[in-house]
């Protein structure tokens, strides 16, 4: 035992005084009574206890010696080496998924995050003396809440923060992060507390052999015990394991909505889907489930306009959060798509047949005299997403979206954009397309075997470019993308091959329109919750507003900021930083909507709210990402039979230990409780 | 201790006696007014019994209507009427002097009450102080008048001395030839026990009423702590260390003491009535009549 204030030990000096006041006592009372005839009967039955009478006036004397000893011990601080040997190094791992979030009987109606976090303040209650915890949550990352610390205050300010969460079971990152700090500190233990409802095989073998220890240090890592605590039980349990929207393959304005519900209990399930349109219900379908069972369906005939779909389980099962999931349908506006063109009908019929498009239809003539000088750098992006050249080059190239079909060979000295330098060669006669990127979104769902071609010529693509079709002798068909430009060009003269009367020819303008409109037939705006939202923030209400990069990009406009509104009004409001918008509390399912507002100066303009960029006339609804949870694991709530076993195993967690504070307080304690017992003795007259 | 400025008799006592005796009046009205009947046959108007005639008897008492009835000489008695004589024993020792109200002066306001009841109704009074150092005695007195002889003499009792009971009534028993009423008022706290004395009176003849006077302090001491005891009838000191252990054990004994003298006054047909200090004087006199130990 050591002290950590030896010099304390003086005040053991006091001990003098205390017996010095012990012998030169109070004289006792004088008190006359009428008769001592019954004090001397009493007394004299007492006389066979004298040896006691003597004792205990010394145990007066004793007691108070023994409570400065006490005082005196526990200001000197004693440390005791077994206490700092036998101290633990905790890591509490909170699962945070969604499966969490079920209510059942068993967690007396109440979330199994919230019994995890009691169980883990109850934890915290029982830390020993020089004792230390961390804790963990399970997130779609782990997240360290706190340091290894024995400051119980900060660790249960840590376990009140965690937050319920609608992600998907994430525990091994975790496990072995919690792992792979226990190991580097003495007494570790690392205490899970989760439903064990989705355990990976790899997460499996690791609990229950335990990882293996890192071999290249020196010192054999200490053992890690593990404790399991199993959260809930109930796997009573129905809900939406997918639903995503894609663009109706039979209407090109319409959306088409594909539901999956699986129903994870034992028993059979009967209940009702219901699905809402801007909070409008619109559809309702019974459903009748047995136990496993899964159905999916598709919703179609939504709204042009767009809007929020939500799709709702009207049944009560402990898992709420996947009774509910949502979609967002943008609104459908026309591509407004330039052809410029001599005379080409294949072509025209080809754009026309897309309903997206409003196409307009110029001649080179018209196009140098009516658009190109109103546009001089920017070439008709304002007014034009698409512009097609058939046959023709422009002088002049701005940013923007450009086909180029067949275009003749540009003298050097008449244009002063070097891309439309093209480097054509030789004229090839029936050129046989050999090979082609099946997977590029420009030739999906397209076979250009066989097709026949009167005129090409050859060409080399620049440096930048990608070839996506070639013939032996050179590429027909390439791509280039610039910062600011996309460019397709074909080498082909299609009038004079068979390929505008084969279906690949619609297919190939439709998807070239859509890879220019990065736009895919499974819709974006939609994520898994805990998933990084990424947002080119030209493109944020980029329906209602298509002139916003333009203001945004002015030296002169104020700060912008992107302000998210999240499921329960939750808002953040982010900084307009670079092109791309990166958001990644996404934890919760539900619609996040984004818009843009200029910052508020709040040293000038305190009390004035972030003014919307747009002109309050139009329409500014702002872009809306649908976050779901929609996974068939998560829905599953029940635990993994295979965990059970070993949360049985596990050691129960020590509650109320012992030792939960420094030997000290141990001490004061005993001089208190000693100091009350001596006057209890007193008052009783027990002691003198 | 006794307040020396503390009168036993003020007028407001003096009121108090004249409402008792008023009450006792009424108390005893319907029995035998005013004289106390004496056991003993005797010459007097109200026939009592009958026996046989013997020789030397007195003609004028045979009974000549049953002889000729029965034709047997038969002698009427009647009852022998006499004056009653009441002693008052009053413990004039130290320990009486105890308490807030001491017990000597609530023992003669009620040897002062008792006597005014019994000079009125005729009776001849006697009062006798004891303790070890000596008695005093005033001497017999009757009549309604020498209430203030009796009150003088009461008012200059002093508690003194230690209690001795056995010697104190070996003392009167000598001195007082004439059988009576003897009340001994007093707390009867002899260390060499109150049987003996006791005894001594009840050997004589004498009738005995016993006023047993204590302190509420003797009955329940609120004694904790460390006490140098002192006893005020012999200064004797003793170093107690009192807890309440020891306070129940005292009021065990205490209560075993008073059981004790209950018994001991059932089985010799005394009577026997106990007080403290705090009970008013005239409820302990009025329960002496209600009881009827003292004028039967």
């Amino acid at each position: 035992m050591n002290f950590l204030s030896p010099t304390s030990l003086l005040l053991f000096g006091l001990a003098i005084p205390i017996v010095a006041l012990y012998i030169l006592r109070l004289r006792r009372r004088r008190e006359p009574i009428s008769t001592l005839m019954f004090w001397e009967e009493l007394f004299r039955e007492r006389q066979t206890t004298s040896l006691f009478q003597r004792l205990k006036h010394l145990l007066s004397l004793l007691l108070q010696l023994l409570f400065l000893t006490l005082l005196v011990l526990s200001i000197a601080r004693p440390q005791f080496a077994f206490i700092t040997k036998s101290a633990r190094q905790l890591v509490l791992i909170i699962d945070q998924s969604a499966s969490m979030n079920a209510i059942e009987a068993e967690t007396d109606e109440r979330t199994r995050l919230e019994v995890a976090k009691e169980s883990a303040l109850r934890s915290v209650d029982g830390l020993r003396f020089m004792d230390e915890m961390t804790i963990i949550s399970s997130h779609t990352r782990p997240i360290i809440h706190i340091p290894f610390t024995n400051h119980q205050k900060s660790l249960r300010e840590a376990i009140h923060a965690i937050q319920p969460t609608d992600i998907s079971t994430n525990l091994e990152p975790a496990y072995d992060l919690a792992y792979a700090i226990a190991q580097t500190k003495p007494n570790p233990e690392v205490v899970i507390f989760s439903d064990f409802q989705s355990v990976s095989e790899t997460l499996l073998a690791k609990l229950k052999s335990k990882p293996e220890q890192d071999t290249d240090t020196e010192a054999p890592a200490p053992e890690v015990k593990q404790h399991l605590i199993q959260i809930g039980k109930a796997n009573d349990n129905v809900g939406i394991t997918k639903f995503r929207v894609r663009k109706s393959l039979v209407n090109a304005f319409d959306y088409q909505t594909l539901l999956r519900v699986v129903n994870a209990s034992e028993e059979e399930k009967k209940f009702n889907v219901e699905l809402y349109f801007d909070e409008n219900l619109f559809d309702v379908r019974p459903y009748t489930l047995a136990p496993g069972e899964s159905k999916s369906e598709i919703f179609s005939n939504f709204a042009f306009e767009g809007g929020k779909l939500k799709a709702v389980l009207d049944i009560q099962d402990p898992l709420v959060s996947d009774n509910i999931a949502y979609a967002t349908l943008p609104k459908r506006d026309l591509i407004p798509v330039l052809l410029v063109t001599a005379d080409n009908p294949f072509l025209q019929k080809a754009l026309a047949v897309d309903e997206q498009l409003q196409l307009t239809v110029l001649t080179p003539t018209e196009y140098e005299t009516d658009v190109l000088p109103e546009s001089a750098n920017s070439q008709g992006k304002k007014n034009y997403q698409v512009v097609i050249f058939d046959r023709y080059s422009p002088p002049t190239l701005g940013d923007g979206n450009y086909m180029f079909i067949y275009p003749p060979a540009v003298d050097s000295s008449e244009t002063p954009n070097p891309e439309l330098k093209w480097n054509i060669g030789a004229a090839l006669e029936t050129p046989i397309i050999t090979d082609w990127e099946r997977t590029h979104p420009i030739l999906q769902h397209v076979h250009l075997e066989n097709v026949q071609i009167g005129t090409a010529y050859e060409v080399t693509p620049p440096s930048t470019a990608q070839v996506l079709a070639r013939s032996f002798e050179s590429p027909v068909l390439f791509i280039d993308v610039k910062p600011n430009r996309k460019i397709v060009f074909a080498a082909i003269n299609i009038l004079e091959s068979d390929l505008p009367l084969r279906i690949a020819f619609p297919v190939i303008i439709a998807n070239t329109i859509q890879w220019f409109q990065q736009r895919s037939e499974i819709l974006e705006y939609h994520l898994h919750t805990g998933e990084v939202l990424k947002q080119q923030i030209e493109s944020i209400d980029a329906i209602s507003q298509p002139e916003l990069k333009t203001e945004t990009d002015s030296p002169e406009s104020p700060p912008k900021l992107v302000k998210i509104t999240g499921p329960g009004d939750q808002t953040w409001e982010l900084p307009v930083e670079g092109d791309e918008l990166l958001f990644e509390q996404t934890q919760r399912a539900g619609f996040y909507e984004l818009k843009i507002s200029e910052a508020v100066d709040s040293t000038s303009e305190e009390e004035q709210p972030p003014s919307e960029v747009s002109d309050p006339t139009k329409d500014n609804s702002g872009t809306v990402w649908a976050v779901n949870l929609a996974d068939a694991t998560e829905s599953h709530i029940g635990a993994d039979p295979a965990v059970e076993d070993l949360t049985k195993a596990s050691v129960a967690q020590s509650s109320a230990a012992l030792l939960r504070y420094p030997p000290w307080v141990y001490l004061v304690f005993l001089a208190v409780g000693l100091s009350v017992f001596e006057w209890f003795l007193y008052q009783r007259r027990r002691i003198d | 201790m006794m307040n020396d400025t503390q009168s036993a008799f003020d007028s407001e006592f003096l009121k108090k006696l004249e409402y008792l005796y008023i009450v006792s009046k009424k108390i005893f009205a319907g029995r035998i007014k005013a004289e106390r009947r004496s056991p003993r046959r005797g010459v007097s108007v109200e026939f009592a019994d009958y026996r046989n005639y013997t020789a030397g008897d007195d003609f004028r008492y045979i009974d000549w209507n049953a002889f000729a009835r029965l034709d047997e000489l038969l002698l009427k008695l009647y009852e022998e009427r006499e004056d009653l004589h009441i002693y008052f024993l009053v413990d004039a020792s130290q320990s009486m002097t105890y308490g807030e109200l001491p017990k000597l002066i609530y023992a003669k306001r009620v040897a002062a009450a008792l006597a005014y009841i019994g000079l009125s109704n005729l009776d001849r009074i006697s009062i006798t102080t004891f303790n070890n150092t000596g008695a005093e005695r005033l001497p017999t007195e009757r009549g309604k008048g020498k209430i203030f002889t009796v009150l003088e003499f009461l008012d200059q009792i002093n508690g003194t001395g230690e209690t001795d009971l056995e010697t104190a009534f070996h003392n009167f028993v000598h001195t007082t030839k004439r059988r009576g009423l003897v009340v001994l008022i007093s707390d009867l706290f002899d260390p060499s026990g109150f049987t003996n004395g006791l005894n001594v009176l009840k050997f004589q003849k004498h009738e005995l009423f016993v006023i047993h006077i204590i302190d509420q302090k003797e009955v329940a001491p609120d004694l904790l702590g460390d006490y140098h005891l002192v006893d005020v009838e012999t200064n004797q000191l003793r170093q107690v260390t009192i807890n309440e252990n020891h306070l129940k054990r005292y009021q065990a004994l205490f209560q075993k003491y008073c059981d004790d003298m209950d018994l001991y006054c059932t089985q010799r047909e005394i009577s026997l009535v106990r007080t403290t200090t705090e009970s008013p004087f005239e409820e302990l006199i009025l329960r002496i009549f209600r009881m009827g130990g003292f004028v039967s």
